[in-house]
């Protein structure tokens, strides 16, 4: 604590203490109005490389299971025949996946001009 | 260096703003707590006032230029007295009065309902536990800096 009376100062004065109390105002940061057009839009607004990304997010879960129980199957019981196709396919389709991410990157959509609106009113 | 985050770009300085019995001249930043400064008043017809808290690790414009961003925050401004007003849930924030031209004054100020223990009047200016009465502070980039 310090008190500083009467003089004449130059230079920048360093004062220490906890500068925050508890407020008696709820401080709240800009209320963001979310218009029924643009919440429509963070619901159904994904481009269409998007919904194909979501597609082969389950196709390449899938033959990634496939794969993996029909490899240990195949050393286990003779029946089951482990294919290499199995590892192309699951392979392929991994690509096809990161490829149509990469662009889906780029390409803008509904939703994420919307998110983009969003961000830039929080200072996210 | 300091960092002063989210500091009005738009500001017109004032040459002398007398705050709480103390006297700042220049155009210098008044009051920095660590990255942001909490209030800030440039010239103007009334005394344009801008006021940030942190709230959470967040700094947060209370007022910009004399505009509320707070439902709670009223900004009262009479153009013919060249004074400006500002309300928290009623209690006066802080009162201030253009006197000449560039030079605004300000005698009675209270943050804490904002949550900023920064509160005076034409006598003393309190800065959490510190009190600064009549000083003269010089042209300096930034007057006072608080921080525990």
């Amino acid at each position: 604590m310090s008190n500083i009376n009467n003089e004449r100062i130059d230079e920048t004065v360093f004062v220490n203490g906890d500068p925050y109390v508890n407020p008696t105002i709820q401080i709240l940061q800009t209320i963001y109005n979310l218009e029924k057009y643009d919440f429509d839009k963070l619901i159904n607004g994904k481009s269409y490389l998007n919904q194909a990304a979501d597609l082969l997010y389950g196709i390449c879960a899938g033959l990634f299971i496939n794969m993996v129980v029909k490899f240990f199957g195949s050393k286990v019981d003779k029946d089951i025949i482990f294919d290499k196709w199995e590892v192309y396919a699951f392979f392929l389709s991994l690509a096809l996946l990161i490829i149509i991410l990469f662009f889906d990157h780029f390409i803008p959509s509904k939703k994420k001009q919307v998110i983009k609106k969003i961000k830039s009113h929080f200072n996210i | 260096m300091m960092v002063v985050e989210k500091y009005p770009a738009n500001l017109k300085p004032l040459n002398k703003l007398v705050l709480c019995s103390n006297t700042f001249l220049g155009d210098g930043k008044v009051l920095v707590i660590k990255n942001y400064a909490p209030i800030v008043i440039g010239d103007g017809i009334v005394p344009s006032i801008w006021i940030t808290v942190k709230v959470n690790n967040e700094i947060i414009p209370v007022v910009t230029n004399n505009k509320s961003s707070n439902p709670n925050v009223k900004v009262d401004i009479y153009e013919q007295l060249r004074e400006v007003k500002i309300f928290g849930d009623g209690t006066l924030l802080i009162h201030a009065k253009m006197t000449a031209e560039k030079e605004c004054v300000v005698n009675e100020l209270d943050f804490r309902p904002l949550g900023l223990n920064i509160h005076g009047d034409c006598n003393v200016l309190n800065l959490a536990s510190n009190k600064l009465t009549n000083n003269i502070f010089g042209n300096n980039d930034i007057h006072i800096v608080l921080d525990n």
